[in-house]
């Protein structure tokens, strides 16, 4: 059962490296985006947008997107913001006035663009959605993510608590342009990054630090433990370690 | 042989120098268990304490001894002095170990007419920042100097106390103890220190709200130039960063 | 061959009646006995490993542009010492595995510390005659917190640098001679161009002989005052019972340090300690978060984060308000343990020599105030993680806060109450009678008879 034990944790641990000599090389990130994505309002469209607001978004923002003492009113929101609500599952919102943490969607894409295209047809906001080129240069990458993203979504994109109840997220499944949403319309505490904070050029650079940290790390030394860091670490040399070497000084240290 | 340890991955040179030595553990066990004849010793313990008479030849000896070297007590207090000088004069060298308190805990690079650098180099607008963005800057030609590391926000409209058009810049060392107060919560406008979560309200002068933090982060005086640069127009009015005994 | 080398060295130092006695000294037969030899094998580990590392590291604070293999940062300005910490990682043979074997060692060198800590705190071995290595050992602990704190410092990576600032603002904090502590030590106001270097030679020199030299003297005691002994069967005040160092003895202390190796080195294996190419060179304006310290440290991070913002002010002066949990109870836990073994003395009125240890249900007063110390630095351990703990839980971060404040009182006044009840019916179950103890008589006519003690 031990060796079993140890051939998991060896394979989990090993995980992560190449088998080839050149084990530092970069990955090239796969995704990329359609940079002509935008609204393209239709009858239809707005149509069964309507319909599927009224359902579900209309109890709190309103039938004719006012608000309430719930939710938001939507006259002048973004096509960005509306649509990384509804495309990360934060909206529909379970509860109001609780931060919503990355869930399934409820809607599937065809619906997203109709209820985006719906409310953009009453919101005097942005109707264009950010949309960047993928890959950019990873380096660059990295001085952007540093500069404006690590402090709160941690080192390695696995997210940390930013003060009292809201949470920068895990970015392990966001795609990019989930990400380049978020970047530009800043939800929840999430500061916004405008063009001339972030430039397009720098936002598809970090998007592709972003997709380096999801898929293809070199990572190396073994468990990586959510990348904790001495959290993590102290419990494992507690239970783990000291644990095992105390069962171990029993066997040892009696005579029986 | 090279080939190997270059390419070996630290998991399997860990697990092999792991297993050697369980290998050995287990050996070494095995061998006291089942090898050796089981025995035990006795062991008597000293008795103390020791004899009475010990006791005080000891004491004896030692006043005995004392008397003698302090018999000449003007060499005796000369004896002092010397020591006493040496020490003194050790402390000479100790000296060199750093240089004296002086202005550095109350100022910072900024003066007036600086404008604000961002690490990549390039200088802040006041039109570069929309509203709820956030920047760290630097004075001109100061990038990454600690002690002058400032964040620039731009509130919305309405919104804050003391705004240069909206514009506010905070130093960017906690008051606490001393991180970069870097994580800026925008729909609440606080900044956090990663540290010890201390939080304070951007827009009310940067007052303490929550945690341990007991005063608030000193305020960047800054102006929007006719080239529609942001520029200081002065050092933070109060020393930055964690109090100090001299800090009123 | 070692027959004739015994017999030369008799005949030039005269040791034949020390080797003789040391061959066959007495080592009880109690496992918990062996849990400071851990200890001195995780150190023994560390002076190894430690040393192929300072083979490799540089204490410089220069700015050099790393151009070694690890993609990521290449072309990234970085301290001389960030760049020879990434060169042992990912240029130098092994040199990752050695590194983390390190680290996985000095944590459970410290563990170990305090495990063997809690042993002797709660059998009673600190009493009389032993108060004196109580206390060196108490400093070889916190002198094994400093050596870690320092050996963590020195990579120069962004998470020690958050490191090194809040102790830089901890000693500044200090009345009186807080600017100038920080000036003569640290050479500067933070952040200090000579700093890294003198974090080095104390890292690898000051502290490392100060623990040589600790750790030396109490064996020496040790050696002299004999083992403490569980009480039982031949085991008395005056003698010690057990196992002869050799070969017994030897054997099995042998598999314990090879043990201590292997779990190092396994730990080393399989999970990743301080991965610094992740958290990135030092730069006075970045900051990542989670930043927690190692684990010994967490008590301290803990206590400054649950600490209220008590600063006092006096015309031109200010005491700020880490002095007090990053000062003040840092040395009074240190006083504390100190003052331990007399103060207990003084409360028992018992200043007598003990060789028999006591079994914790027996004395439940000292095992309940020991087990809610333990509590008391737990809650501050477990406070100096409250934003993992508030992201992974959903809980808000100030309510965390606030809870923990309240547990620094409410948790130490449980753990005493529980353990002390339950230390109290162990007792009974084992049937020893509370405040009633008899003294056996011998009567003339050859009978016993019983009567009771005051």
């Amino acid at each position: 059962m031990i060796l079993h034990i140890a051939a998991l944790l060896f394979a989990q641990a090993s995980g992560g490296i190449p088998s080839s000599g050149n084990v530092l090389a970069t990955p090239a990130p796969t995704a990329t985006l359609d940079p002509s994505f935008a609204t393209h309002p239709s009858a239809n469209d707005l149509k069964e947008g309507q319909q599927l607001f009224n359902v579900h978004c209309a109890s709190c923002h309103g039938l004719y997107m006012e608000g309430s003492p719930q939710a938001p009113p939507l006259a002048d929101t973004d096509a960005g913001n509306v649509d990384f609500m509804l495309r990360t599952g934060r909206m529909p919102a379970e509860r109001p006035f609780i931060q919503e943490f990355d869930r399934q969607p409820m809607f599937s894409e065809p619906q997203i663009q109709s209820i985006v295209d719906y409310v953009m047809s009453k919101s005097a906001g942005d109707k264009v959605l950010p949309s960047v080129p993928v890959p950019g240069n990873l380096e660059h990458g990295r001085r952007v993510w540093e500069e404006n993203c690590e402090m709160c979504h941690a080192s390695t994109a696995h997210g940390n608590s930013v003060g009292y109840r809201e949470v920068a997220p895990d970015l392990m499944d966001a795609s990019p342009i989930q990400i380049a949403e978020a970047v530009r319309m800043g939800p929840s505490v999430m500061p916004q990054f405008g063009p001339k904070v972030i430039d397009n050029a720098s936002l598809s650079d970090v998007i592709t630090y972003i997709e380096y940290l999801q898929h293809a790390k070199y990572n190396p030394g073994g468990l990586q433990l959510a990348n904790l860091g001495p959290v993590a670490e102290g419990f494992v040399g507690w239970i783990v370690g000291m644990g095992l070497l105390v069962l171990l000084v029993r066997r040892i240290g009696s005579t029986e | 042989m090279y080939g190997f340890w270059q390419q070996a991955s630290t998991q399997w040179l860990g697990f092999a120098l792991a297993c050697t030595f369980a290998g050995f553990m287990v050996a070494a066990l095995g061998w006291a268990r089942w090898i050796l004849p089981q025995e035990q010793v006795t062991d008597l313990r000293d008795t103390y304490p020791q004899p009475v008479e010990e006791r005080a030849q000891q004491v004896e000896a030692f006043v005995h001894g004392s008397a003698q070297l302090t018999r000449k007590t003007w060499l005796t207090r000369m004896a002092y002095a010397a020591f006493g000088l040496f020490g003194l004069a050790a402390l000479f060298p100790l000296g060199a170990l750093g240089p004296e308190p002086d202005g550095t805990l109350f100022h910072t690079r900024w003066k007036r007419g600086d404008r604000l650098q961002r690490n990549d180099g390039t200088f802040v607008k006041a039109a570069d920042l929309n509203p709820d963005a956030v920047q760290t800057v630097f004075p001109e030609g100061s990038v990454g100097d600690y002690r002058s590391m400032a964040v620039l926000i731009r509130l919305p409209d309405g919104v804050g106390k003391n705004t240069t058009s909206g514009l506010v810049a905070y130093s960017k060392a906690c008051t606490h103890a001393g991180c970069p107060v870097a994580l800026y919560r925008a729909a609440a406008r606080q900044l956090i220190c990663p540290c010890h979560q201390s939080v304070f309200d951007v827009a009310d002068g940067a007052k303490v709200l929550e945690g341990p933090a007991d005063h608030p982060l000193p305020q960047l005086p800054i102006q929007i130039a006719s080239d529609g640069y942001v520029r200081a127009t002065g050092d933070f009015p109060e020393p930055i960063g964690p109090g100090f005994w001299e800090h009123s | 061959m070692i027959h004739r080398l015994l017999l030369w060295a008799d005949d030039r130092f005269g040791t034949a009646t020390f080797v003789h006695h040391a061959l066959k000294k007495a080592f009880p037969d109690h496992w918990s006995f062996m849990l400071g030899e851990i200890n001195i094998y995780a150190f023994i580990v560390l002076l190894a490993t430690g040393t192929f590392l300072a083979l490799w590291f540089v204490p410089g604070h220069a700015n050099v542009v790393y151009e070694g293999p690890y993609q990521l940062l290449r072309g990234v300005k970085m301290s001389e010492a960030y760049d020879s910490v990434l060169h042992i990682c990912f240029a130098v043979n092994a040199g990752l595995l050695i590194r983390q074997i390190h680290h996985w060692a000095a944590n459970i060198f410290v563990a170990g510390i305090v495990i063997h800590m809690g042993r002797i705190f709660f059998t009673g071995a600190f009493r009389n005659p032993r108060e004196l290595n109580w206390i060196i050992g108490s400093l070889l602990l916190f002198a094994a917190l400093f050596e870690g704190f320092t050996g963590y410092s020195l990579p120069d990576d962004l998470l020690s640098g958050m490191g090194l600032v809040i102790a830089m603002s901890i000693l500044q904090s200090m009345p009186f001679v807080g600017s100038w502590a920080m000036f003569f030590l640290a050479g500067g106001a933070w952040p200090s161009e000579i700093l890294t270097q003198r974090l080095f030679i104390t890292h690898v020199f000051v502290v490392p002989l100060l623990l040589i030299a600790g750790i030396t003297v109490h064996l020496m005691i040790l050696w002299r005052q004999k083992h403490t002994q569980f009480p039982g069967a031949r085991r008395t005040e005056e003698n010690v019972v057990g196992s002869p160092l050799f070969p017994q003895y030897t054997a099995r202390s042998l598999a314990l340090q090879f043990g201590v190796i292997a779990m190092c080195c396994a730990l080393a294996a399989f999970v990743q300690i301080n991965p610094v190419w992740i958290w990135g060179p030092y730069e006075a304006d970045k900051a990542i978060s989670p930043a927690q310290p190692d684990w010994y440290i967490g008590w301290l991070e803990g206590a400054l984060r649950i600490s209220p913002p008590w600063a006092v002010h006096f015309p031109g002066h200010m005491i700020p308000s880490p002095f007090w949990p990053g000062f003040v109870l840092p040395i009074g836990i240190m006083l504390f343990l100190f003052a331990y073994p007399f103060v207990e003395a003084r409360i028992r009125r018992d200043y007598s020599p003990h060789h028999l240890l006591e079994r914790p249900r027996d004395v439940p007063v000292r095992t309940a105030f020991g087990v809610s110390f333990f509590a008391f630095m737990l809650v501050l351990f477990l406070a100096g993680s409250d934003d993992v703990q508030a992201r992974y839980l959903h809980l808000s971060l100030r309510d965390l806060v606030w809870t923990y404040r309240f547990l620094i009182f409410l948790g130490p006044a449980v753990a005493f109450w529980v353990t002390y009840r339950l230390a109290d019916e162990l007792r009974r179950s084992a049937g020893v009678k509370r405040a009633e103890r008899l003294r056996i008589k011998r009567t003339p006519e050859g009978g016993y008879d019983e009567e009771p003690v005051a």
